[in-house]
């Protein structure tokens, strides 16, 4: 049996579980409301908000950054409580969000790749390399690499490898968004829909939660090789 | 300000080196080979050419 299951710990493990549970859930608040304006879980969006604060879509930035600093203040003592559990819990979590994130974005741009083309041309930094003609082959390959170190990610034992790749797709996103915010292109991220040229906003947060979210990348970049299931094995 | 960059280097290389590499290049030529097969899959107007890029769209005059 695993320390963090042991007679003396489970209590322990429990309570950080629940903690841990909590910060997942404050996580998935702060992508929302950075990233899905209008989901399930975006607070910044409910109608009843709406009608006593009607400004109050406009805040979903500041929500959602302080939704993940939340976060980050739950893993303290959840990690203080059951270092073994959480840091088991944590990996978890992280495969299971990140990699399914990098999946659910890949989808809609492998089944259009003339939009998602169209899409990375008006970031307009293959045009400024002189390197033109990468840009549909880019447009092809990039999204099936999202895909498949997604979900080697979650369902591969290979997550060093998958966490390396993601890592550094996360850099190229920081890049292509520093260098459209720069430029003043005035166009959206097209992470997860396929828009055109119209909210200088919506850059600025992709590029707070890319920012925020390569630094659990760089983590499971640094973990062992483990399944999913290995994690909760001694 | 050298040590740091000559330890940096050494443990970037390190790391590097504990990487499967024949996985990660295995997974790449897997993803090109899917992304010919997907242009070919997907209908003509959602195709692309393989080389070759996509007009730039004007910039809205109501931007944020």
């Amino acid at each position: 049996m695993i320390e963090c299951f042991e007679k003396q710990n489970i209590k322990r493990s429990v309570a950080a579980g629940l903690i841990l549970l909590i910060a997942s859930f404050f996580v998935a608040v702060g992508v929302a409301e950075i990233s899905f304006p209008e989901s399930l879980l975006t607070f910044t969006d409910q109608e009843w908000l709406m009608d006593i604060w009607p400004k109050a879509y406009r805040y979903n930035i500041h929500v959602g950054v302080g939704a993940c600093a939340l976060c980050g203040l739950l893993i303290i003592p959840a990690y203080k409580l059951q270092k073994d559990f959480s840091i088991r819990a944590l990996e978890t979590l992280c495969r299971i969000g990140i990699g399914g994130m990098f999946i659910f974005a890949s989808i809609f741009k492998i089944q259009d790749p003339h939009q998602f083309a169209t899409l990375v041309a008006q970031y307009q930094f293959f045009s400024a390399l002189h390197l033109d003609f990468v840009n549909n082959f880019f447009a092809l390959v990039y999204p099936q690499f999202e895909l498949w170190f997604g979900l080697a990610m979650i369902l591969s034992p290979f997550v060093k490898e998958s966490a390396f790749a993601i890592f550094w797709m996360f850099v190229s996103f920081i890049i292509a968004l520093a260098w459209a915010l720069w430029n003043d292109l005035g166009i959206t991220c097209g992470c997860f829909e396929l828009e055109g040229a119209q909210d200088k906003a919506e850059a600025w947060t992709s590029l707070i939660r890319d920012i925020i979210l390569i630094w659990p990348t760089f983590w499971l970049a640094t973990r062992k090789n483990k399944s999913l299931i290995g994690i909760w094995k001694k | 300000m050298k040590k740091f960059f000559q330890k940096s280097l050494q443990i970037s290389l390190a790391y590097l080196k504990t990487l499967n590499w024949y996985v990660l290049l295995g997974i790449a030529v897997f993803c090109i080979i899917l992304a010919i097969v997907n242009n070919i899959r997907v209908s003509d107007e959602k195709s692309v050419d393989w080389i070759g890029t996509q007009d730039v769209m004007e910039k809205p005059a109501d931007i944020l």
